[in-house]
């Protein structure tokens, strides 16, 4: 289901663009809270696509405590960052799974 | 979204209960924690989307041949 228009201006400008079309081969610095640096550590890591990312998501049933702990225990991330790319992947899944 | 995968496939891989199938295949998939359709897409998406890697990972994880693999894979 396509979000709203008032929904969709709660969000950030990069959460949006994200949302605004299919993931496709996208790199994974365009999830949003993918900082530049945490992006090198997961690329490093051999997540260089977004698509990957949310894989792993999946992966985790979306529970999004799980993959933020995943995602700072092993990849790095601050816990801000942790939180803004579950919701990314949560809002991506409630819009296109 | 341009798509041609139907509404039903759709469904499937949104909350579709993998056990439901009636299959074997995806009793034993259910049992390894693979309980839902977007598990089993999470899976290939973290295999990059290499085909023969999935096909290898299911195979390794149920037991499955290559006619379910390919269904499987269809199906994603």
């Amino acid at each position: 289901t396509l979000r709203g228009s008032e929904e969709m201006d709660h969000m950030s400008p990069r959460l949006r663009a994200f949302l605004s079309e299919p993931i496709g081969e996208k790199d994974v610095c365009w999830v949003d809270g993918i900082s530049h640096e945490l992006a090198i550590n997961l690329v490093t890591k051999g997540i260089n696509k977004a698509y990957i990312l949310l894989g792993q998501f999946l992966l985790m049933h979306k529970n999004e405590a799980e993959f933020q702990r995943w995602l700072i225990c092993c990849c790095g991330a601050t816990e801000c960052e942790a939180q803004q790319s579950s919701n990314c992947l949560k809002e991506w899944c409630a819009c296109f799974l | 979204m341009p798509t041609t995968i139907s509404q039903k496939h759709r469904d499937f891989v949104a909350d579709g209960d993998l056990a439901g199938t009636g299959e074997v295949l995806g009793k034993k998939l259910e049992e390894r924690g693979f309980d839902k359709a977007y598990v089993v897409l999470g899976q290939f998406l973290v295999l990059k989307k290499d085909e023969d890697f999935f096909w290898e990972w299911l195979k390794d994880t149920c037991g499955a041949n290559a006619k379910q693999s390919q269904d499987g894979l269809g199906c994603l």
